[in-house]
């Protein structure tokens, strides 16, 4: 069997503090989109940095390509895994050009030049999320929408198999959402790897190929949408009652209300 | 960079030649150029020419090159555009050591470089241990500045003191601390030059990475930036070039604080091309103020530190309200 693109081995994490990551582990195939859900708090964006290599376990290990994350260097790293963070504020005063560009920045050297082989993988990005018409702009003029798909262009011109995106589609209004997550498929149908931190049980189990449920840390389940999705672990992870409708081969949940104690 | 790099460097080639031009002998344009490329030892006007302001110019130009740059890169590593070598104290903190080391070590010349690059580390670090004691109150940016300021002061006075002691021996560095272009400070250039265009070339190396920083900590590591080593050694590039600007020409303030804000406004901030236009700006200022310090009250030369405190100190007042505003805003 092929090797998993990621692998998340017995691994604990916490700030210093009771771990907020605890004996977790799982995998991440080539072509795979993975959703990692649960509610606020349970971890999920500190798993992400985690397998970024950002925060160093505690315990267990984080192998991307076989290779241990924290024995890679930065860049290196960069070149495998490439992550769209939340936080992330570019400048105002850069250009969109300029930033998707920047994506680049770990197959450069100090003094090597823009090669032709980065500007193909930028024009690529900018052609996948449709991004043309804004290159020559200023960052603090784009919309939330458009700042978000010219980040995504970003982290795509990064060429790294595997993509890690935290919470993609916060305050995004719909249509760029599914737009987002259209694109995310899109980049795992086509041979990389997707790991994002979604909110929506009906987007995850839209797009998302397996869905890995975390609650205080640690997995509560890791299967299909199907599979994991359903109003029992819903209740019991999200304490909230859902009921599950099926349309258009997807599972649908409909918030019903706060589950009882 | 469209037009503004070649405007620069035809404004610093005038403003260079009328340098050599003017002074308590005014020698014509056309001589100045005769002098630079047929010196004859035996004209008077080309030996002034040459051996006496060619040689402030250079000073001149290679310090305000290396101030501007190095608050550039302070600027640029800390996003804070109210930090320079003179607003983090760590112009004071090398003045300091300097007058100290001669004092205590009577050391002299080029070899001043490393105590004046040891109080510009520990200013460096007073100031940001201060700011730290007011961190959760106010604005951090212009805590910082405050906190710079103070030590800025402290080091001050220690000066002061250091030279009540025996004012007489202190004589050639009064001037120094004034921050006058003496005509005999290209000696020290001589050593400085080549360990600033050894910084010069590491900045315009580490340029990218800085433009990495910009998007954010978290995001500049995952594309591959390792944070901590990118801030640290552009900071130390840009405290390698304020002190050796130092060592030569004495503490001259607002060159680093003003020229990168000229610079964000003319040649933008992202790439390698602001970098050099900063240090042509930074050439360019502070070769004005000494043509301006030598015509200004002409017969009588002032110094080029005044000038450029009096220009500098007033941009860096308006530059500070602006902050304060877009703060309470």
């Amino acid at each position: 069997m092929e090797q998993p693109r990621i692998t998340v081995d017995g691994v604990s994490f916490g700030y210093g503090g009771p771990p907020v990551i605890e004996a977790l582990s799982l995998e991440a195939r080539r072509g795979e989109f993975l959703a990692v859900l649960g509610p606020n708090g349970c971890g999920k964006s500190t798993l992400l940095k985690v397998i970024a290599g950002l925060n160093r376990p505690s315990a267990g290990r984080v192998l991307a390509g076989g290779e241990d994350v924290s024995a890679l260097s930065r860049r290196m790293l960069a070149r495998r895994i490439a992550v769209l963070t939340q936080a992330g504020s570019p400048p105002p005063n850069m250009s969109v050009h300029e930033m998707i560009a920047m994506g680049r920045y770990s197959h450069q050297s100090l003094l090597s030049r823009r090669s032709r082989e980065d500007e193909a993988a930028v024009a690529r990005a900018v052609r996948d999320m449709q991004v043309e018409e804004l290159l020559g702009k200023r960052v603090g003029a784009l919309s939330g929408g458009q700042l978000q798909r010219c980040r995504m262009a970003m982290v795509l011109a990064q060429g790294s198999e595997t993509l890690l995106l935290d919470e993609p589609t916060t305050y995004l209004d719909l249509k760029h959402q599914f737009g987002i997550l259209d694109c995310a498929r899109r980049q795992a149908r086509a041979g990389r790897t997707v790991i994002a931190v979604l909110h929506d049980f009906t987007q995850a189990s839209l797009y998302a190929d397996r869905v890995a449920m975390l609650s205080r840390g640690r997995l509560a389940g890791l299967g299909t949408p199907e599979e994991v999705l359903t109003e029992e672990m819903i209740a019991a992870v999200f304490g909230v009652r859902t009921r599950a409708a099926r349309a258009h081969g997807a599972v649908f949940h409909v918030p019903l209300g706060a589950a009882a104690p | 960079m469209t037009i503004a790099g070649p405007l620069l460097i035809a404004a610093l080639l005038a403003v260079s030649v009328l340098h050599l031009a003017s002074g308590a002998m005014p020698v014509p344009p056309g001589e100045v150029i005769a002098a630079l490329f047929s010196y004859d030892s035996g004209n008077f006007s080309h030996v002034i020419v040459v051996k006496q302001r060619l040689t402030r110019l250079a000073v001149a130009l290679y310090c305000g090159g290396a101030l501007a740059v190095s608050g550039l890169l302070m600027q640029r590593v800390f996003r804070n555009g109210l930090v320079s070598p003179s607003t983090l104290g760590v112009n004071s903190g090398a003045t300091a050591f300097v007058v100290l080391s001669v004092f205590f070590l009577g050391a002299s010349g080029g070899a001043l470089f490393l105590p004046a690059l040891a109080g510009a580390l520990l200013a460096l670090a007073l100031t940001f241990a201060t700011a730290g004691l007011l961190r959760g109150q106010g604005d951090p940016r212009l805590n910082l500045v405050l906190a710079g300021s103070m030590v800025g002061v402290l080091f001050s006075s220690a000066t002061t003191l250091v030279l009540s002691f025996d004012p007489d021996r202190f004589e050639n560095v009064i001037s120094w601390l004034i921050g006058d272009i003496g005509n005999f400070d290209y000696r020290e250039l001589r050593l400085m030059a080549p360990l600033g265009a050894v910084a010069m070339a590491a900045a315009l190396a580490v340029c990218r990475a800085i433009d990495l920083l910009a998007l954010g900590d978290e995001q500049a590591a995952v594309m591959g930036g390792h944070v901590r080593l990118i801030a640290g050694s552009a900071l130390g590039v840009a405290l390698i070039l304020s002190v050796s600007a130092v060592v030569v020409v004495g503490p001259i303030g607002f060159v680093g604080l003003i020229l990168p804000h000229a610079t964000r406004l003319i040649a933008g901030e992202f790439g390698r091309g602001p970098l050099l236009f900063c240090a042509g700006g930074g050439a360019l200022a502070v070769t004005a103020a000494d043509l301006a310090a030598r015509t200004m009250a002409a017969p009588k030369v002032l110094n080029v530190g005044s000038v450029m405190g009096l220009a500098g100190g007033a941009a860096f007042l308006v530059l500070v309200l602006a902050t304060a505003r877009r703060v309470a805003r």
